[in-house]
């Protein structure tokens, strides 16, 4: 009995002394750093339209009408004759760049008057007016050409075709499109953002997120246009005036 | 009026600039420090033979009938107790009658004018010794006390101190000064004493510093770069943004006046709460975050050798941080260190700013003595090339010394 007391006492001596021998000080300065960029930050876009054929500098977007069949009776997606070379920079957290449209803004021809529903009941002004239409509903009216775009982190073949099922694409909204009960603005930013900051917004995930556009290098990415055609006659002309791409920041 | 007081105001300004510079070099660090260095690149202390009124020593040496003991500095870091310098001594003894030599560090003030000092604050006098040929066992060490005109030696002997003279290891010797119980401590002469007699053997001496029963501090100063005065937190500027490593506006000075064992180190971590933000965060979710880096230098940077703050990153597989002009394939002049935050330990020498081998100054192993003033000099950056506008980033840096 004695032994193992020994025993025990020589142990406990043990992990004291050995506790004291590694038993380690420290003496601790903390030191606030920062960097306050507050105030940093830009938001910029450049936005150049250029001809698909022979990529000379264009002023318009335009679709070739021969390469739109008449009274198809089922929409067609087709590619403008136009694609833009985007460069730019989002610095900022709360910045972004914007692209909607503004029909009601139009001249007189192509102004829209009275929007089209959407399958989800939203009311819709966006895409190319029938001149002298008002717009309205597409039956009957052909009041409007939904339109489309989509990026690309590096340049298409002229001979490209436009997708707009692929998930990337997406509608043009305008400024003026309201919610399914018509109340209010239904203007969506994921659907609208083309650029943030974490660069070009490649498309849309679900009804509010979005993703960025991966490959992109130097700061430069690709936009095409798409018009879905359907129940075109001959004689209509179609048209939108004010395509707005802005900068935002808080 | 006015011109005398712009004369009066003149003349403030002119003290203050000469109390200023003067600070350092005449710095009674004997009034002040708790581990005072005699021959010591860690602690501040004594220098040798400086012309400064306070902490000035100057090394003498003696003999009579036994060769002149050699007692020369040797560089070799990786053999040295503490720092790169280490004295190798040689003492020669003959069979003469009453022959003896020695030597022994004197208070000095101007250049060579023997004084006596005031070192009752003091309880020890330490110092690492490794024998080497010979046996040192007899040889005795101490202090020498006043008055000039007729000192009294105050000495042990080696083997009293525990020195085991076939051993070649450093090995800590400790003379209790209190001891000398007669001794008047106030009025001492030599503040390090090694007498021999006959003795012949070879032996290396490093660490040599007296110590107080007290225990002093261990200061961390924020300082700025622009104009050296002391200010609150680190910084970096606005035009940091968008750029890559940047230097920041401010450098932290050390002041180590602790010496309770040898066992002791000096690193440097974030401590953002997690191993992934070992740098600046974003204050606004945490999920930003700038890469951090550090270095450390004995004097204030930039400096005309090339350690110019402009923080460079080579290529892969390295990517190893020097300042910009220094050799990119050379871990010597790695002389930036990525910061690693506290919840991820000390894996790597990356924290480790500064321990009894000197300031850790490169990523390739290199450590660095010092010489009076000691206080090191670390500097910061971060990598501010994906910040984002609108955020401001932070982060808790920590200094810790550490002591077993």
């Amino acid at each position: 009995m004695k032994k193992v007391l020994s025993l025990l006492v020589v142990m406990a001596c043990m992990v004291f002394f050995s506790s004291m021998a590694f038993a380690s000080t420290d003496t601790v300065k903390t030191i606030n750093a920062s960097a306050n960029f507050a105030s940093s930050g830009e938001v910029y876009i450049s936005f150049d339209l250029k001809n698909l054929a022979d990529d000379s500098t264009a002023t318009a977007i335009t679709w070739d009408p021969t390469a739109v069949t008449l009274n198809s009776g089922t929409e067609t997606w087709k590619t403008a004759q136009q694609y833009a070379v985007m460069v730019a920079s989002v610095t900022k957290t709360s910045g972004a760049v914007y692209m909607y449209q503004d029909n009601k803004s139009n001249s007189a021809d192509y102004v829209a008057t009275n929007p089209r529903t959407n399958q989800d009941g939203t009311k819709a002004f966006s895409g190319l007016v029938r001149k002298g239409s008002g717009g309205g509903e597409r039956e009957g009216t052909r009041g409007y050409v939904p339109l489309s775009y989509t990026m690309s982190a590096s340049k298409l073949s002229s001979s490209y075709e436009y997708v707009v099922s692929s998930g990337t694409a997406r509608y043009f909204s305008d400024k003026s499109d309201l919610k399914s009960d018509g109340s209010t603005s239904n203007l969506n930013t994921a659907y609208i953002t083309i650029a943030n900051i974490n660069g070009f917004v490649a498309g849309v995930t679900g009804e509010t997120g979005t993703y960025a556009l991966s490959g992109v290098t130097d700061d430069t990415a690709y936009m095409y246009f798409g018009g879905g055609f359907r129940d075109i006659q001959g004689g209509d002309i179609y048209q939108t005036e004010n395509i707005l791409i802005l900068t935002f920041q808080e | 009026m006015i011109q005398n007081i712009k004369i009066i105001f003149s003349f403030f300004c002119v003290c203050l600039f000469v109390m200023l510079f003067a600070d350092n070099l005449v710095a009674d660090n004997l009034s002040d420090k708790h581990v005072y260095g005699l021959f010591s690149e860690n602690f501040n202390g004594a220098t040798q033979e400086a012309g400064t009124v306070d902490d000035n020593i100057k090394l003498n040496i003696w003999a009579n009938g036994d060769s002149l003991p050699i007692v020369s500095t040797t560089t070799t870091p990786a053999s040295a107790k503490e720092g790169n310098i280490y004295y190798s001594c040689t003492v020669v003894g003959s069979t003469a009658t009453d022959s003896y030599s020695g030597f022994c560090y004197t208070f000095i003030t101007g250049s060579s004018t023997t004084v006596t000092r005031n070192i009752s604050a003091f309880s020890m006098l330490e110092f690492y010794i490794r024998p080497k040929t010979g046996d040192v066992s007899a040889i005795s060490v101490g202090i020498t006390e006043g008055p000039i005109s007729s000192p009294t030696d105050r000495t042990v002997t080696l083997s009293s101190l525990g020195v085991d003279n076939s051993s070649h290891a450093w090995q800590k010797c400790t003379v209790d000064l209190t001891s000398f119980s007669s001794a008047d401590l106030t009025n001492i002469k030599n503040c390090f004493l090694v007498n021999t007699t006959k003795q012949t053997a070879t032996f290396d001496l490093d660490s040599i510093v007296l110590k107080r029963s007290s225990i002093g501090e261990f200061n961390v100063a924020v300082k700025n770069i622009s104009d050296n005065l002391e200010t609150s937190s680190v910084t970096w500027s606005s035009s940091s943004f968008r750029n890559s490593w940047i230097a920041a506006e401010q450098y932290l000075e050390l002041s180590l006046d602790i010496l309770e064992t040898d066992n002791w180190t000096v690193r440097i971590y974030t401590d953002n709460g997690d191993s992934s933000k070992d740098g600046l965060v974003d204050t606004t979710d945490g999920s930003n975050v700038l890469q951090m880096c550090w270095r450390v230098s004995q004097n204030t940077l930039p400096n005309a050798n090339g350690d110019t703050l402009l923080i460079t990153q080579s290529g892969a597989p390295n990517y190893a941080l020097y300042d910009s002009g220094k050799s990119a394939t050379d871990p010597s002049y790695y002389t930036w260190f990525y910061i690693t935050d506290i919840a991820t330990g000390d894996v790597t020498d990356y924290s480790l700013l500064w321990d009894s081998r000197g300031y850790h100054i490169s990523v390739g192993g290199d450590f660095g003595g010092m010489s009076n003033p000691i206080y090191p000099k670390v500097y910061l950056g971060a990598n501010c090339a994906d910040a984002i506008g609108g955020l401001i980033y932070s982060a808790n840096v920590r200094v810790v010394l550490s002591y077993e």
